[in-house]
């Protein structure tokens, strides 16, 4: 990012500033940084704008996670009641549960759902033929655009005891109904859905790399293996940091719809993650202000979660994303 | 130059923030209601929720006779049951309420926004016909009483819906084709499975059959939990009560079905039906079209014995022919039978929560007079059944017969698709007989069975009444520990049906349910007090 805007601002053409005058105004150096740059910041205007408007001015609600909702006074018209909300779901019977879910199903999914497309992206990459690469990479990324509805029919129907195609290695329940089993059925259906379109990103940066380097791997003898590990690996690392620091950003996040659907009385001490539990409390039970609580809660920590993995990703590997 | 090119830019920048406002603003404005028509009538503003919008309330005749009663013209906007519950509680925050609201609200929104529902009793003067359907129907003016003011009216769909809304249904032919009795208590329906399952009565050859079919674990519509009342324990499981929220009283003392010894038998005994493969493994897991497939299956062969639903045609379509109602069953045979209990669920069969009014309504004189319309018989039976002459024909007397030819649309077998049907605002008295209602003499030949059953009720000791509405931080506190018992229990209820355990299981499970921060007692405390303000009433 710091090296785009670098280049940005030397490839604007105009002439060289004069170095000995006299520090100008506020003002004036402003005056002067929008006549230069001003097609600049008209090209980033619509970007800003949609984000003031759509990120930050509603941001102003927030504050309705400290406050008594009272419809008739507005969002943000109740009575400041401080942490109560907090509190109230820190100290919810739920909450541990809640948060255990949580991060079990995500943390689960984010491990997994990181490291497969790695691995499906070096195997396609090692594909000779064209055309049988094109099919594959087809085949692997077609599920990606089922819809979830549809996705947790097929995973009742495959799981259904008896007569699907997994449900009936499985006796005579369905592993939907199975708490221990669900976060697997969630993570392994994640990854199968998604791992062909996630590759995609990876194939594209092994693509581009300097063909000259497995020649020269090749002439000092390495093997398959090691031209993966020293040549393909190395190549495709910094995207991988900024994807799973980018993901580390949604680590408290688990989908609503697809656990939502795959909720049901059997499994559900397994399946309550905070969005479900924000959607009962919130939406069905119509406390705004509780529910926008817990939310923001959840925002808070994931903004650490992703600011966490990026200093530690700074210090270790110098890739960040600020 | 350089002047000229910064006023440039301030214009660009000046137009595109301009732009960017608009925006909104554009998406929000354009839907002004005006409050006359051009020929100087008042408008009034209604909308309705349906479940099938095919023929739309502008169109149907008893849109003009109401605008003939109250002199002003009707805007009617419909909104199907999908999009009203996504929009609902959208809709209340932005304070975007209808002048009139048919079937939208209920007395929770009432009481978390109380201002935005306009109190009836200031205006009962001008609403004769409402007057009188309160003193005919006090139940039905209790359901919306909050000291002394109304805030929602609701509806009274007559006799025929005077029924429990839950039966359990057995497939007479399978008994007959196995020469078995009709079973009367829990073993011998036991048995009855048994042999359902192993001789082949629906006579293909196959064991295909599925001897018993439930819905979900629940206190809501069709719960299998209505067994409990074969243990003398009343449930009524149906609408916003505290029973559909977990609570029955005995003895005036309010308790939870979830820590009763008694929702312990009826656990057990659905664990052994399924240990014995006597209802279908996959119950809790399966998708609900499975069910419908199950107990309708292609209209032919039955697939089902047993199972609990609205009325036998609605619960098996074309097979309705093969099913009776199975009569309350006793949980064993030495019980005397006045202990047998059934669903009380009448009182939310035939009344519901159905209109409200915008206390900012502009037009307030012509809104009560489209209201009181509505309540009077003609009308009534029109918003319910269909307009007369066209679908309905008055034959004089209050008897009143539906052209089932002309008004049972679409396949249906009610007259949803050219009336309100049960989104109806009105009241149909008893001196109204109605006939050809197929929806009403269906539940009804269905209810016949459970009525010995259900005079054994005391509605008065052994029912929470329906009225009873708990205040806006009361109900958040029960919903809070709701969501927290629910997780917990119904869970383990399942489990308990599914995998079994429950004689082992049990006490730790009590002993889990009580522990004080799942706030059980804390709902049965909440509870009490209002029934015995109710009860002391």
């Amino acid at each position: 990012m710091a090296t785009h805007m670098q280049s940005a601002s030397v490839a604007v053409p105009g002439g060289s500033v004069s170095s000995n005058r006299p520090k100008p105004g506020f003002m004036s150096r402003l005056a002067y940084h929008l006549q230069r740059y001003w097609q600049l910041w008209i090209l980033v205007a619509p970007g800003l704008i949609f984000m003031f408007l759509f990120a930050y001015v509603p941001m102003w609600g927030i504050q309705l996670a400290f406050r008594e909702f009272e419809p008739s006074k507005g969002l943000t018209g109740g009575d400041w009641v401080g942490f109560k909300y907090f509190i109230q779901f820190f100290q919810s019977p739920l909450f541990g549960q809640i948060m255990w879910n949580t991060v079990r199903i995500s943390l689960w999914t984010l491990v997994m759902g990181f490291i497969f497309p790695i691995i499906l992206a070096l195997l396609i990459n090692q594909i000779g033929s064209k055309k049988v690469k094109g099919f594959v990479q087809t085949v692997t990324y077609m599920p990606h655009f089922i819809s979830v509805v549809v996705i947790v029919s097929m995973l009742n129907i495959f799981l259904s005891p008896g007569s699907g195609i997994i449900g009936r290695f499985f006796g005579d329940t369905s592993l939907m109904g199975n708490s221990g089993a669900i976060t697997a059925v969630y993570w392994i259906s994640e990854v199968w859905q998604h791992c062909g379109w996630n590759c995609i990103i990876y194939l594209a940066a092994l693509s581009g790399v300097d063909t000259s380097l497995y020649e020269a791997a090749k002439m000092d003898g390495a093997s398959r293996l090691q031209l993966i590990r020293y040549v393909d690996l190395p190549a495709i690392m910094p995207t991988c940091t900024i994807l799973l620091i980018m993901q580390m950003g949604s680590v408290l996040n688990v989908g609503f719809d697809k656990i939502y659907l795959m909720q049901n009385t059997l499994n559900q001490t397994a399946t309550e993650v905070i969005s479900t539990y924000t959607y009962k409390i919130g939406i069905l039970g119509g406390q705004f202000e509780y529910s926008t609580a817990i939310g923001l809660f959840n925002t808070v920590i994931n903004f650490l979660f992703l600011m966490i993995a990026n200093g530690i990703s700074k210090k270790v590997n110098d890739a960040s994303i600020f | 130059m350089r002047h000229s090119s910064l006023r440039g830019v301030k214009l660009a920048v000046a137009a595109v923030a301009a732009a960017a406002m608009m925006m909104p603003l554009a998406a929000c404005g354009g839907d002004d209601h005006p409050a006359t028509a051009d020929d100087g009538k008042p408008i009034v503003y209604i909308t309705v929720r349906r479940n099938v919008t095919d023929v739309h309330v502008k169109d149907m005749p008893f849109t003009q006779e109401l605008e003939a009663a109250c002199d002003c013209h009707i805007e009617w906007e419909e909104i199907t049951d999908n999009a009203w519950g996504q929009q609902k509680s959208a809709k209340m925050v932005a304070g975007d309420f209808p002048d009139v609201g048919l079937s939208l609200f209920d007395l929770n929104d009432v009481s978390q926004y109380p201002d935005s529902f306009l109190d009836f009793s200031e205006y009962m003067d001008q609403l004769p016909n409402v007057k009188k359907f309160f003193e005919d129907r006090p139940t039905a003016e209790k359901m919306v009483n909050d000291d002394g003011h109304y805030y929602l009216l609701p509806s009274d769909r007559g006799k025929g819906y005077r029924v429990s809304a839950t039966h359990m249904f057995i497939n007479q032919t399978w008994l007959d084709n196995l020469g078995l009795e009709m079973p009367t208590t829990w073993d011998e329906l036991e048995q009855v499975l048994i042999a359902f399952k192993n001789e082949d009565p629906n006579g293909n050859g196959e064991a295909d059959e599925i001897p018993m079919n439930i819905r979900d674990l629940g206190f809501g519509l069709w719960s299998p939990l209505v067994l409990l009342n074969s243990t003398g324990i009343v449930t009524n499981f149906m609408g916003n009560s505290a029973s559909t929220q977990g609570y029955y009283v005995e003895d005036g003392e309010v308790k939870s079905y979830y820590a009763a010894d008694e929702m312990k038998d009826v656990i057990a005994f659905y664990s052994k039906l399924m240990s014995e493969g006597l209802i279908p493994k996959d119950t809790f897991t399966r998708d609900d079209s499975q069910y419908a497939s199950q107990t309708q299956n292609d209209g032919k062969t039955a697939l089902t014995g047993v199972s609990i639903g609205w009325s036998s045609a609605n619960e098996y379509g074309d097979l309705v022919d093969q099913y009776v109602t199975l009569p309350p069953l006793k949980q064993s045979a030495d019980m005397p039978d006045e202990d047998v209990k059934w669903d009380y669920s009448m009182d939310a069969t035939e009344f519901a929560y159905v209109l409200s009014v915008n206390p900012d309504a502009v037009n307030m004189d012509a809104v009560m007079k489209v209201i009181n319309a509505m309540y009077g018989e003609k009308l009534s039976v029109e918003g319910y059944f269909g307009s007369i002459p066209d679908y309905v024909s008055d034959d004089g007397n209050g008897q009143y017969t539906i052209d089932t030819e002309k008004a049972y649309v679409n396949g249906r077998k009610d007259t949803a698709v050219i009336a309100l049907q049960d989104r109806f605002a009105g009241y149909i008295p008893d001196s109204v007989t109605m006939i050809n209602d197929t929806n009403a003499d269906e539940v009804t030949a269905s209810d016949e069975a459970c009525r010995d059953a259900l005079a054994n009720v005391d509605a008065e000791k052994e029912v929470i009444p329906i009225w009873i509405h708990p205040t806006q931080e009361d109900n958040e506190t029960l919903a809070n520990n709701r969501t927290a018992i629910d997780n917990f229990a119904m869970n383990q209820l399942s489990t308990f049906v599914q995998n079994g355990g429950v004689e082992e299981g049990w006490d730790n499970y009590l002993q889990q349910l009580t522990a004080e921060s799942l706030g059980l007692q804390e709902n049965i405390d909440i509870w009490q007090k209002y029934y015995d303000e109710a009860v002391g009433q």
